[in-house]
Parts: structure tokens; C-alpha cells; sequence
């Protein structure tokens, strides 16, 4: 495992859920999308790993302007392809099907940042990285941000501990061994990064 | 302790049975009915505020719940003595709607610069060391105007 810095080069703006958008996150995402093995994509990735933990730094920019980006959820409960197991069911069991076409019921505004560039810190293995971003064009929480080059080179971090040995990523207070003069938060440390019962408290930058 | 366990440990135990499962037990502590004090029909939290922590967790919405302490402040007053009273220990503090509080909004503010309010629309999160700036949310706002109000009445009054 060596320590890499990972730049992607973007075409636009990317959406934010609000998150870390951290390195792991996108490497289970691309995982995943591979092998729909959820166990390989949460702890078989080709980082770095102690006690759970990625050694793999959060989203590092420099926004150059903050919007907002409004987007059509397209999911509703007749498209042919979408599963209905998965929906919402009322107290009878039916799938709730009344949609209509209020703004409100397939609009949501989503916060985005425009940045020419996004990096991460990390430990691992380059190569495995590589091929795995090769499967990543797209990224952020709603995927409409192009990545035109990704580029994996040498780095000076170990994806945890910044130059002035702040957190890069979240990590939870009782492993976390730098300077802790920063803020505690409550925040997910390791994929499945949505699930709210992986919430703790956490050092954060 | 995970931000759902000391919800549940905290808070949801006097109003739910407690299962093991951290997510569900939340789930249906925010969005299934409870006894009011003043009898009548179970009913979910709907209005209101609340401020868990370690010691004591107050809301406003009057259940019969025992365990729990209830307050008859605005949120905002109750959030700032909270706050003012902030001692290093984590609290939750919970504003409620008719839409329930979804589990995925819920944190604990663990220190003053990174303060939590947890709705039924997201997570306000702000540095209350600090002075609101125009871009700054509501809860920031109208907190630290009532911090100033304060501090003025109490000079006011020593004077």
C-alpha cells in the first residue's frame, strides 16, 4: 500500500448530499456497481484498513461558486422497471400511485458546488485504484458531474492526518490520534455511509 | 454510543419498547403515537421541541411519559439554555413538524462550533462561537438574537 493522491479533473458542477464525499465512498460506489457484492464493496476495497477505518481523506476543493440544481426524481411507481417491492406501500399494501405533476411531488433542489478539480489522500493500491476509477465517469450524490481525467500519483498523506495533522475524513473520537483542537460531530466513518446507525461521534476538519 | 443509541437510550426508551434495533426503535419513537398527558387518543409528536442529553431530556409536547421533563418555552428559548448551559456533553435538540423527524436528520452537538438543530427538513449545522453572517440559517439567527437580547436585559438589570 502506497500513499497516493487521486485528482479528478470535472466537467461541471457536483451535486452534494451535504456529505464527506469521501475516497472510499466512491471506490465501494464503483465496486459495487461491478460486482453487487455489498461485502466486497464495504470492506474488501483496495485501501488501507485498521479497526474498520479507510485510510482515505474526504472531498479537498477549492469551490469556485456554490448553486443549486434542481432535478426531476423520475422515479415513479408505473415505470415498468422499477421493482415494487421496493416502494412505499400504504396500510392496505398498495404501492402509493396517485403521483400528479405538482412541482413538489418530482423536483428537489439539490446544493452544488463548482470546483475545477477534487482531490483525496489516501493509502492503497494504484493499481487496483486505477481500474476501479475507470468504472467512475460520473460522481456525487446525484450523478450528473463528468469526470474528464482521473490521475493517481504519489502523495505525502496517509488519507487521515492533513499537514497540520488535522482530520482529513471523519474519524471516530476514541481513533483518532492527532491534534484534537477540532470540532466533534456526529458523522458516518465507514461505508454504508446513508445508514444512520453507523453514526458517531467523530473528529472532523 | 452511536447518535441513534443515545437517542433511543435517552429519549425513545420512555416513550417506546426498545428491541435492539437502534433504527427501528428511533423510527417509531418519532413516528408512531404516544399517551398524552391529557388522555384522549395516542398522538404523535407533531409540534414542538425537544432537548435530549445525558442528564435530563425536556420537550414541549405534553405526553404522559414519565422519565422525561417537559418545558413551556418557545424552541428557541429552550435551545439556548441548552446551550448556555453546554458543558462538554453531547445534546440533542429536535424541533418537530407535522411530517416526522426521519432518523437520517438526527445528530448530537457535541461543541458549540458545530451545533446540530435536527427537523423534519434536514440538519441545521452552525458555529455558535460565532456571529451570523446574511447567508446564515434561521435557527443560527434568531439564536444568537436572543443571546443578545439577553446579555443586554441582564446588564440592564445589574446596573
Amino acid at each position: 500500500m502506497d500513499q497516493l493522491r487521486i485528482t479528478a479533473h470535472l466537467s461541471g458542477p457536483l451535486v452534494t448530499g451535504g456529505g464527506y464525499l469521501t475516497f472510499d465512498a466512491l471506490l465501494a460506489s464503483a465496486t459495487y456497481s461491478l460486482t453487487q457484492d455489498i461485502e466486497q464493496a464495504h470492506n474488501q476495497l483496495p485501501l488501507k484498513q485498521v479497526a474498520g477505518l479507510y485510510h482515505a481523506s474526504a472531498a479537498v476543493y477549492e469551490p469556485v461558486a456554490i448553486g443549486a440544481l434542481a432535478i426531476v426524481q423520475a422515479m415513479r411507481p408505473d415505470d415498468l422497471w422499477l421493482d415494487h417491492q421496493w416502494l412505499k406501500k400504504n396500510k392496505r399494501g398498495d404501492v402509493h400511485t396517485k403521483f400528479d405533476n405538482l412541482s413538489d411531488n418530482i423536483l428537489t433542489t439539490y446544493k452544488t458546488i463548482a470546483a475545477p478539480t477534487m482531490t483525496w489522500y489516501c493509502e492503497g493500491d494504484a493499481d487496483r485504484i486505477r481500474l476501479l476509477l475507470t468504472h467512475l465517469p460520473l460522481i456525487g450524490k446525484k450523478r450528473v458531474c463528468s469526470v474528464t481525467q482521473w490521475t493517481v500519483e504519489a502523495g505525502e498523506l496517509d488519507g487521515l492526518h492533513g499537514y497540520a495533522d488535522e482530520p482529513l475524513r471523519p474519524v471516530p473520537v476514541e481513533l483518532w490520534d492527532g491534534d484534537k483542537s477540532s470540532p466533534i460531530v456526529d458523522a458516518a466513518w465507514r461505508p454504508a455511509y446513508w445508514d444512520a446507525t453507523g453514526r458517531t461521534a467523530c473528529f472532523v476538519n | 454510543m452511536t447518535t441513534l443509541e443515545f437517542f433511543n437510550q435517552y429519549f425513545g426508551r420512555h416513550l417506546v419498547e426498545q428491541t435492539g434495533d437502534a433504527q427501528a426503535d428511533a423510527t417509531r419513537t418519532l413516528s408512531s403515537g404516544h399517551k398524552m398527558a391529557k388522555g384522549g387518543t395516542a398522538q404523535r409528536i407533531a409540534s414542538g421541541w425537544a432537548v435530549i442529553s445525558e442528564d435530563v431530556s425536556t420537550l414541549q409536547f405534553k405526553l404522559a411519559a414519565t422519565g422525561l421533563s417537559y418545558g413551556g418555552q418557545t424552541r428557541y428559548e429552550a435551545w439556548l439554555d441548552a446551550l448556555e448551559a453546554f458543558s462538554g456533553k453531547p445534546i440533542m435538540l429536535i424541533e418537530f413538524d407535522k411530517k416526522p423527524v426521519p432518523v437520517t436528520n438526527l445528530f448530537r452537538t457535541h461543541d458549540l462550533r458545530a451545533v446540530q438543530v435536527c427537523s423534519p427538513g434536514g440538519a441545521a449545522l452552525f458555529d455558535f462561537t460565532q456571529e451570523p453572517t446574511a447567508e446564515s440559517g434561521k435557527a443560527h439567527k434568531v439564536l444568537w438574537k436572543l443571546k443578545l437580547e439577553r446579555q443586554k436585559s441582564a446588564v440592564e438589570s445589574s446596573a
